[in-house]
């Protein structure tokens, strides 16, 4: 087996395949026809080497297309949700089968905050390793695994907001519906884009060691590290909003609602999202 | 010279090393070795990805040629990458001088 079959077996089990690997091979094998193998280095250190520093690079990268694709998908999302609820939002129960509409109402109201929350959080992370060439393995899996949150539930999103307008679909235009489908399926291709590239991301792996930390090693502002602290003074604050935004009527319940979400969100995704550790 | 002393300045030796003139992989580690009179002995894989990030970053640009039938890739330095190296020469004249009049 020559040096460069290694260092081609090396670059293939970091995750780095097609025009990347040919590139770095043909350069290797005019250095080593020039220089010979010998001081051209250990080929599993190399291709680590350059693993450590593209899987930082794309994972980064994909955060960044992550966020401006369901930022696109979120403008459509709400210029939507105001086309289809130009003549008032549908009784809730309605729908043409129940179940599925108190899902989609449900998925409707949830899943876009989760997915900004996700993508917020991402952002964060990539913004804090901008400057870093190759970071901790863990650090990037945290970073990818919050930008597939993000992409996830803003696809969750688009669905439900399809599904929503066609199981109440009594209660709006046959324009109205029609478009709600069709906008759903086409603002999720973004967000498929994104997940693609997100894909393809952790599909290089990168083996500095390291601990992955959590929110707060993102927050530009230095807070107690006491993450269920964090998310009651976040749900107070939010339950505060809801109810003033809301009348007398529906405030309280509104401001519940949001007060149960963010809790069960930061209880079931927490350590996901590296909220808490 | 350890590797790891060489690491931290590997960007900037090799920025500099092609503001001389435009050279691929092989002629860049030949031609630190020479100016440094043999002290800058690395692994020659490892300049690789460092001219892949400096090309990735816009400091550097490549393409391929042909070399006694082989193909190869030349770099050469982009204007934002002597800048680069013009505030990377700054940066370190203030360091060495610190460093030397600590040491000494």
């Amino acid at each position: 087996m020559t040096y460069l079959d290694q260092l081609g077996d090396e670059l293939a089990r970091v995750g780095i395949r097609g025009r990347q690997r040919g590139r770095i091979l043909a350069e290797a094998a005019d250095h080593i026809a020039e220089g010979g193998a010998a001081e051209f280095g250990d080929p599993r250190e190399l291709a680590q080497l350059f693993a450590d520093e593209l899987a930082t690079q794309a994972t980064r990268r994909s955060a960044y297309v992550a966020f401006a694709a369901l930022g696109l998908a979120g403008a459509g999302f709400a210029v939507g949700w105001r086309l289809l609820i130009l003549n008032g939002t549908a009784d809730i129960t309605s729908a043409a089968f129940l179940p599925l509409g108190l899902v989609a109402a449900f998925c409707l109201i949830a899943c876009p905050q989760i997915s900004f929350a996700a993508g917020l959080l991402s952002l964060l992370r990539a913004h804090r390793l901008r400057k870093q060439r190759a970071a901790p393995a863990a650090e990037l899996a945290l970073l990818a695994r919050r930008t597939n949150t993000a992409l996830a539930f803003g696809a969750a999103s688009l669905v439900a907001f399809s599904v929503y307008a066609v199981d109440y679909h009594a209660a709006f235009s046959r324009w109205q519906v029609l478009g709600a489908g069709v906008g759903g399926i086409l603002l999720t291709l973004p967000v498929a884009a994104a997940a693609i590239s997100s894909r393809r991301a952790l599909s290089v792996r990168s083996g500095v060691p390291g601990d992955a930390g959590d929110m707060f090693d993102d927050l530009p502002v230095r807070l107690p590290r006491r993450p269920w602290l964090v998310c009651f003074a976040l749900t107070g604050a939010l339950a505060v909003v809801f109810l003033g935004a809301a009348g007398a009527d529906e405030g309280p319940r509104n401001a519940i609602a949001e007060s149960v979400l963010v809790i069960g969100s930061f209880a079931v995704l927490g350590r996901r999202l590296g909220l808490r550790k | 010279m350890k590797a790891e002393l060489l690491k931290g300045h590997l960007d900037s030796l090799v920025l500099a090393a092609l503001a001389v003139e435009p050279a691929h992989g092989y002629g860049i580690i030949a031609r630190l070795r020479d100016r440094s009179r043999d002290v800058f002995r690395l692994a020659e894989g490892t300049v690789y990805p460092t001219l892949h990030r400096l090309e990735r970053d816009g400091l550097v640009k490549s393409r391929w040629t042909a070399a006694s039938g082989r193909r190869r890739r030349v770099y050469r330095i982009t204007r934002s990458g002597r800048e680069a190296l013009a505030v990377r020469r700054l940066e370190w004249k203030q360091f060495s001088r610190a460093v030397e009049a600590v040491l000494a």
